[in-house]
């Protein structure tokens, strides 16, 4: 199965949209999930994952907290603020004016 | 406010670090394991699934370096590094650190005391209310133009004080134990409020009481009333005698109020009477100062002072000169008290300025081998993935933690070198006292640590991070020769010289003129002279002959003195900044376009036997005699300047003089030689146009009076130190009374007048040395090194046949070479610098070439003293080990 780089620019999305849908999540349910829902196509770069999740602690848009998981093991959960919430609109409205253009531009006989 | 709480989190963040990593620790690796556990599930191999999952996630290190980094404090992390990194590296090389630290804290203690000076001096406003709105007003006013501006003025409140014994600031205070003699002022009623200061005790003057019949009142200063009255509050009130008059005191200044000259007392008001003009407009001429009104400015104060002039000048009683105080104009206070001393103090900031680039090229010369020394292992580190903006910022940071430890010697070292330079300077430099040490030459000594750290710092990091990789690490690369270190290092310390040669050949000029002043003649022979100065006050001396008796037992009492040769006593002593004056006419003298119709002219008063006494030749006509007491017909004596500026070509004896106040005129009788009464420039006083003597009992001062104290002169054989003792014995047994000053070396007086060029002399010399130390040093150390760098080179031009002759001169040769350099730059550079010491110079020019000479002479020597170590070392290197060692 072939698998795609995140677009630059989008992991805070998917990462904010990951976590709008699921509540709590720790790092490697976030990586999943978008893996997931993309059908495998999107793969998310550990190396590029952890630093991401800093930056938006940085802004305010998500915090972490220590839980457990299902099977038993410490795992930070981080989870969204309303600061995050609002963000992930300003994000989601961004992306979609970009496509539209990219559409509209190679569609552009 | 969101990014106050961004900062916030990234602030907690860094308080809370080691949690942090341990928790992205964790977090990382539960992320690991899930990810392999998916792998084993999907049919790989564990170790398979192991290391697909690191690849996957690449250099564990580097992701969290990464992570931490979005955080923003990775500066503050490398700083913290590369300090603990720097000090380690320096404690490594102790000898060096040593020399660095040491060289560094002379250069920024320099500056750092010169620093305090010059902020205290010339930066800090002046410690009263409101310093900016004080003016002072130049020229000297007599008590009648003082009421005249006060009354004038719609710019300024005026207020005038006395600055010296001429115009009454000579105080002898009785009935407090022995009798004292002590500088205070007489002051306008209205000076202290215009100073905005007020008592510590009791109240300053009212306006008024500087009239007369209100005007019996003193006010003390903190010392006279710890010193005199044991702090005794009761004081207020009390009825001291000053002068032998009664007077109350009626306040105490606070301790910490500086009067605009330094060492005064006691204050008292003026005594404005207009019922006596002489007393208001013929003596006692003293500064003035002024507090801008609200809304005046300086400007209109200037314009105004002018016109007000023009008014003051008909209401003089007697005709004074149309260009009396033409001119006066408005200053700031504190530009004016400052005044000359602020082209000193630059001047020496500029030199101290100069030791300190100085210091700082010497270690970035030593930085420079330092860095060849240590290519290899920065080599190392730059192979090991550092970047060379990475390495650059190390080694700037092992500079400026090295400047920070040569900053914080230099501010020990400050703290010492500001007392020694405040001893050298004269006492009389203004606000002297207030200099002293705080928080803004803190600031500054790390400010300059800062910037010469990065300064000195900055090349050779440079340089240390260019260095070629492989040719460094490689083992042979020992034979290539640092030309391009060699270069720079070399350019340094021609540089260096230069400065040097510019500070050395200041203070060659300022020994010259030193030299000169010292073999001025003055116009006296002061061998074996001793001067006193006795102040009998007004109950003593209450009348003429009183008071002429009373000098007259003196001077037979002290020619009985065993060892006494010769007696005189004179109303002033040259040299010593004291400028007795009268108001004259002057006889059959046409007068010039614009010269005063009524001259000021020094006059001293003198017993007969003080021209014998003093050396001072009589050129024509004859001395003073016992028979021209107060009785006989007035006789004076002119100087030899003198006579020839009013009566030239003609005879001047039989000519005659009339103080403005008297009805009869006084005959010259005869002429003497120059003396140079005020320094020993021979700069005169713009305001006197020449020099009168009157015999004792006839004199007068400017206040018209006989002036009552006197310098007893004496010739003596043998030692001095006693001589003071018995003085004062024999003074008191005369009169008990009298205060008797200070026994003073006529040597010592000519010695002391010459104290400012002196001290600027000393300072330079000591900067010029310093620089000298530093030139050589620098030279030592550039020709060593390059030397050493080049040993192989030399073992085979010996195994080639040179002579260890041609070997030590080739080595000797790079050393003049530089020296020769430096010069070069050196001389111009002194050539242009040298006229900002103009005013401080006499009896040699800025360009003096022989000052200019010898310098360059003495600067090849140290040339040559430096490079003879490593050209004796190099001309005893073995060709065959120089060859094998390689």
């Amino acid at each position: 199965m072939h698998q795609d780089e995140i677009p630059p620019g989008t992991l805070y999305l998917l990462i904010l949209k990951a976590l709008a849908r699921r509540g709590e999540l720790h790092g490697y349910e976030i990586a999943n999930w978008i893996e997931q829902v993309s059908d495998e196509v999107l793969q998310v770069e550990e190396g590029s994952l952890y630093p991401a999740l800093q930056r938006m602690l940085i802004k305010g848009w998500v915090t972490a907290k220590w839980g457990v998981t299902a099977a038993n093991r410490r795992a930070r959960y981080y989870r969204l603020t309303p600061l995050g919430r609002k963000q992930l609109e300003v994000e989601v409205s961004q992306f979609e004016r970009v496509v539209a253009a990219i559409t509209r531009a190679i569609q552009t006989a | 406010m969101n990014w106050f709480r961004e900062f916030g989190r990234r602030l907690s963040m860094l308080l809370r670090r080691g949690q942090f990593d341990n928790d992205l620790d964790e977090e990382m690796r539960l992320h690991r394991e899930l990810r392999e556990q998916e792998q084993i599930e999907s049919g790989h191999s564990p170790s398979e699934a192991h290391y697909a999952v690191q690849r996957r996630f690449g250099n564990d290190l580097v992701l969290r370096e990464e992570s931490r980094d979005m955080w923003g404090w990775e500066w503050l992390e490398h700083l913290v590094q590369d300090t603990r990194y720097a000090l380690r590296m320096l404690a490594k090389r102790p000898g060096f650190t040593a020399v660095a630290t040491i060289t560094l804290a002379l250069g920024i203690g320099g500056n750092a005391a010169m620093f305090s000076l010059v902020d205290g001096v010339l930066l800090r406003p002046l410690q009263y209310s409101e310093p900016g709105r004080l003016v002072r007003i130049t020229g000297y006013y007599p008590t009648g133009a003082v009421v005249a501006l006060q009354e004038l003025s719609r710019t300024m409140e005026v207020a005038a004080y006395s600055d010296k014994p001429e115009n009454g600031s000579d105080f002898n205070l009785a009935g407090q134990g022995e009798a004292v003699h002590l500088a205070g002022s007489v002051v306008s009623a209205n000076l202290l409020s215009v100073l905005g200061a007020g008592a510590r005790l009791g109240r300053t003057f009212r306006p008024g009481e500087d009239r007369a019949g209100a005007d019996r009142l003193a006010i003390l200063s903190h010392a006279l009333w710890r010193n005199k009255f044991a702090s005794d509050p009761s004081v207020i009130g009390r009825v001291i005698k000053v002068n032998g008059v009664d007077r109350r005191v009626i306040g105490v200044m606070p301790p910490d109020f500086s009067f605009l000259i330094p060492g005064v007392q006691l204050w008292i008001p003026l005594h404005i009477d207009p019922t006596d003009p002489d007393a208001s407009w013929g003596h006692g001429f003293m500064p003035a100062i002024g507090r801008l009104r609200p809304g005046a400015t300086l400007e209109q104060a200037r314009n105004e002072i002018r016109s007000m002039i023009a008014q003051i000048i008909p209401m003089f009683p007697y005709t004074i000169a149309q260009s009396w105080n033409a001119d006066a104009t408005v200053l700031p206070l504190q530009q004016d008290l400052v005044g000359d001393v602020r082209g000193k103090l630059l001047v020496l900031l500029g030199a101290v300025g100069i030791v300190l680039l100085m210091a700082c090229v010497n270690v970035a010369s030593l930085l420079l081998s330092q860095a060849a020394a240590r290519g290899k292992e920065i080599a190392l580190r730059a192979a090991l993935g550092a970047a060379r903006g990475r390495i650059v910022r190390q080694l700037l940071t092992e500079s400026v933690v090295l400047a920070l430890a040569g900053g914080g010697l230099g501010l020990g070292l400050a703290f010492s070198a500001l007392s020694v330079l405040k001893t050298f300077l004269p006492a009389d430099t203004p606000r002297l006292a207030e200099v002293g040490m705080d928080w803004q030459v803190f600031a500054f000594v790390a400010a300059i640590s800062l910037v010469s750290g990065v300064a000195f710092g900055l090349a050779p990091a440079l340089r240390a991070s260019s260095q070629n990789l492989s040719e460094s690490v490689k083992v042979g690369g020992r034979r290539s020769t640092d030309s391009v270190g060699i270069n720079l290092r070399s350019g340094l310390i021609a540089a260096e010289v230069a400065l040097a040669v510019v500070l050395v050949v200041a203070a060659g000029l300022l020994m010259k003129t030193l030299w000169r002043l010292m073999q001025v003649n003055p116009g006296f022979r002061g061998e074996h002279l001793l001067a006193v100065r006795v102040t009998p006050d007004a109950s003593s001396c209450q009348d003429r002959a009183a008071c002429v008796a009373l000098y007259e037992e003196l001077l037979r009492r002290a020619g009985e003195m065993t060892g006494v040769r010769e007696v005189a006593a004179s109303n002033t002593m040259p040299l010593i900044g004291e400028v007795p004056y009268v108001v004259a006419e002057m006889e059959e003298h046409p007068l010039r376009e614009g010269e005063a119709l009524a001259p000021l002219l020094w006059a001293g008063a003198v017993t007969p036997d003080y021209f014998h006494l003093m050396g001072i030749s009589l050129i024509t006509g004859r001395e003073f005699a016992d028979s021209d007491s107060e009785k006989s017909a007035g006789s004076v004596i002119v100087s030899a300047a003198t006579a020839r500026r009013y009566w030239p070509g003609e005879n001047p004896v039989g000519k005659h003089i009339r103080m403005v106040w008297d009805n009869d005129w006084r005959t010259v009788v005869g002429v003497v030689s120059d003396v140079r009464q005020f320094n020993l420039a021979d700069r005169p006083l713009d305001w006197l146009q020449g020099a009168l003597y009157m015999p004792y009992p006839q004199s007068v001062g400017a206040n018209q009076k006989l002036p009552t104290a006197m310098y007893l002169v004496a010739r003596t054989s043998g030692e001095m130190a006693h001589y003071g003792r018995n003085i004062r014995d024999l003074v008191s047994s005369v009169n008990p009374n009298v205060p008797v000053g200070e026994v003073r070396t006529l040597k010592g007086i000519v010695s002391d007048s010459a104290a400012q060029p002196r001290s600027m002399m000393w300072l330079f010399v000591c900067f010029g040395g310093v620089a000298m130390l530093l030139a050589a040093i620098g030279t030592y150390g550039v020709v060593t090194y390059s030397t050493s760098q080049r040993t192989f080179e030399i073992g085979m031009r010996m195994a080639l046949g040179a002579s260890r002759g041609s070997v030590f001169r080739l080595v000797l040769g790079q050393s003049v070479k530089l020296v020769l350099t430096g010069l070069a730059v050196g001389v111009p550079a002194a050539l242009a610098l040298t006229r900002l010491l103009a005013t401080f110079l006499y009896g040699v020019t800025p360009t003096d070439p022989l000052t200019f000479l010898a310098v360059g002479s003495l600067l090849v020597a140290i040339a040559a003293v430096a490079g003879y170590v490593p050209a004796r070392g190099a001309s005893k290197v073995d060709p065959m080990a120089a060859l094998r060692c390689e």
